[in-house]
């Protein structure tokens, strides 16, 4: 693993440690400055803990020419993403953002009626997880103001570093297909819409993809198990839909993640945030989506239009908005089906993923057509990451055999 | 690629993007106006609060989303006091907002029987905390 990858991937644990630790702070009525001392010191000892037991490989370096090539094409996407953010970026984000994260983050940041929160109407989803809002909670408090730049910061870092991080560990390998990955995220109006909106989909989405990058080197530095088991606990603790992604991602990757002695190893990595997750559920109400299913919703599996309509968003959505991606996905697919070999185990996961998301949609109580025009969009964003990624580096894989040789 | 020089590029545009959105958002928009001007009820309104909220601006310009947000956004700035179920008229402790150049006769009616706790005025809106 490139050494800024870990860098990157050590931060978000410690921004989602520190969201944890504010939150658990409030029921304790800890003052601000010892939450500070506990994360300071945290950063120390996980910072230190990275450095010893993940350790970058020798044999990935890239020869000088490469080298060079990649960093003009590392800061020119980067100038892009700067460019894209300044002319598409809201002061406040979108709708959700202050409605949803923000508004929540407000209740947060006070130490004694923090607990309202969980009082506010099923509108204003008070179930929701507390990644965010509780990082913007800490800050505000912290710096004793409701700054619109606290959100932002870490939204523009989210947008800056799911292209970043994808390039940085595919370059090694084949820099063109690394460049196409990081063109088709920083040329993209509807990324840098979704990035910048300060939602959660995005955070997700970022996390989501660690988990991947991980797990491809989790087979050799088996510490990475607990860093895996971490991201995922980060992302249950960044939207419900995290659990969904989570439980998928160990289903599938179970005897990597389990097996001859890992799951310690992975538990010790996600205790933490599963177990502050139901703390939050224990004091929260129930999700509407939950709440909703009844007897009837079963007819609703039965209902073709449902399918027919979840269907063509799925295409029109994948068409407007992932143009690139999906004719790289089109193309893997019809490799596998000319080399007649299944896709890998990760494409896999991401596709039970889409369809778990189809299925929430197919059995939401909400009326269909306005559940999915107000969320479609940002839950393909919250795959597309890692969707990116996992075609990218099957792509890197492929070989191209003529009768003359090969070239690739 | 060597990680120092990568990780000084990543923060630069980080760092880049922080200061151009500082910049581009230097004046006052409309939201920021909002929260102004309704800076001075926090003080009455302790965290835990509910109160009613009565909205008296005629929706113009049509189709502005500014407009179609500013009930929502008042929610997000009282916060963590709360807005209950948004009224016509006034009962127990209420916020109502009117458009600045409403008369004083007609505020007068509005409010007729209340007692006024705070009240601001800006350049669009007349700001009412009532009892």
């Amino acid at each position: 693993m490139h050494p800024s990858t870990r860098l990157i991937i050590w931060l978000s644990l410690l921004l989602g440690f520190t969201s944890m630790v504010y939150f658990l702070s409030l029921p304790a009525h800890l003052p601000v400055i010892v939450t500070c001392v506990i994360v300071v010191a945290y950063a120390f000892i996980s910072y230190r803990w990275f450095a010893r037991h993940i350790p970058s490989p020798v044999g990935l370096q890239s020869t000088t020419g490469e080298s060079a090539r990649a960093y003009m094409i590392l800061v020119a996407g980067l100038a892009v993403i700067v460019y894209k953010a300044y002319n598409i970026e809201k002061q406040y984000g979108h709708w959700d953002a202050w409605w949803l994260w923000d508004h929540h983050a407000r209740y947060l940041q006070d130490s004694t009626y923090w607990r309202q929160l969980f009082t506010l109407n099923d509108e204003y989803h008070p179930d929701y997880p507390l990644f965010l809002s509780s990082l913007i909670a800490f800050f505000w408090r912290l710096t004793g103001t409701f700054n619109s730049l606290v959100p932002y910061t870490f939204s523009i870092f989210i947008a800056v570093v799911i292209p970043a991080t994808i390039f940085i560990s595919l370059h090694t390998r084949n820099l063109t297909i690394a460049c196409f990955a990081f063109v088709v995220f920083a040329f993209s109006d509807a990324y840098h819409t979704f990035a910048l909106a300060q939602y959660a989909d995005q955070p997700l989405g970022f996390l989501y993809l660690c988990a991947f990058i991980c797990l491809e080197y989790a087979r050799q530095q088996k510490h990475l198990i607990t860093v895996i088991g971490g991201l995922l606990g980060c992302c249950i603790w960044m939207k419900n839909e995290g659990m969904l992604l989570s439980l998928i991602f160990i289903l599938f990757n179970a005897r990597t993640l389990l097996a001859n002695g890992n799951a310690t190893r992975f538990a010790a990595g996600i205790i933490f945030p599963l177990s502050v997750y139901a703390y939050l559920k224990l004091n929260a109400p129930a999700n509407d989506l939950v709440k909703g299913q009844s007897m009837k919703t079963l007819r609703l599996l039965t209902d073709g239009s449902r399918y027919r309509l979840i269907g063509s968003y799925f295409y029109t959505r994948l068409t407007d908005h992932a143009l690139p991606a999906t004719i790289c996905a089109v193309f893997y697919g019809v490799y596998c089906y000319a080399a007649r070999r299944l896709p890998g185990r990760n494409i896999l996961t991401l596709i039970i993923c889409a369809i778990g998301f189809a299925l929430v949609y197919l059995l939401t109580p909400h009326d269909l057509s306005w559940h999915l025009n107000t969320s479609f969009d940002r839950v393909l964003f919250q795959l597309m990451p890692a969707f990116v990624y996992v075609i990218a580096r099957n792509l890197c894989n492929l070989r191209f055999y003529t009768e003359g040789g090969q070239f690739q | 690629m060597k990680s120092g020089p990568v990780n000084l590029c990543l923060l630069l545009a980080v760092v880049c993007s922080c200061y151009l959105y500082t910049l581009k958002f230097s004046q006052p928009g409309g939201q920021d106006k909002l929260i102004a001007g309704l800076a001075g009820v926090h003080q009455y309104l302790p965290p835990g609060t509910s109160i009613h909220f009565v909205n008296k601006v005629p929706p113009e310009p049509t189709n502005s989303r500014e407009h179609i947000f500013f009930p929502d956004f008042v929610h997000y700035i009282l916060a963590p006091a709360k807005i209950g179920q948004a009224s016509k008229t006034w009962k127990d402790t209420t916020l109502m907002v009117l458009p600045a150049n409403s008369t004083d006769s007609a505020t007068a009616a509005l409010v007729a029987g209340a007692t006024v706790l705070w009240q601001n005025k800006d350049e669009r809106y007349l700001y009412l905390l009532i009892h």
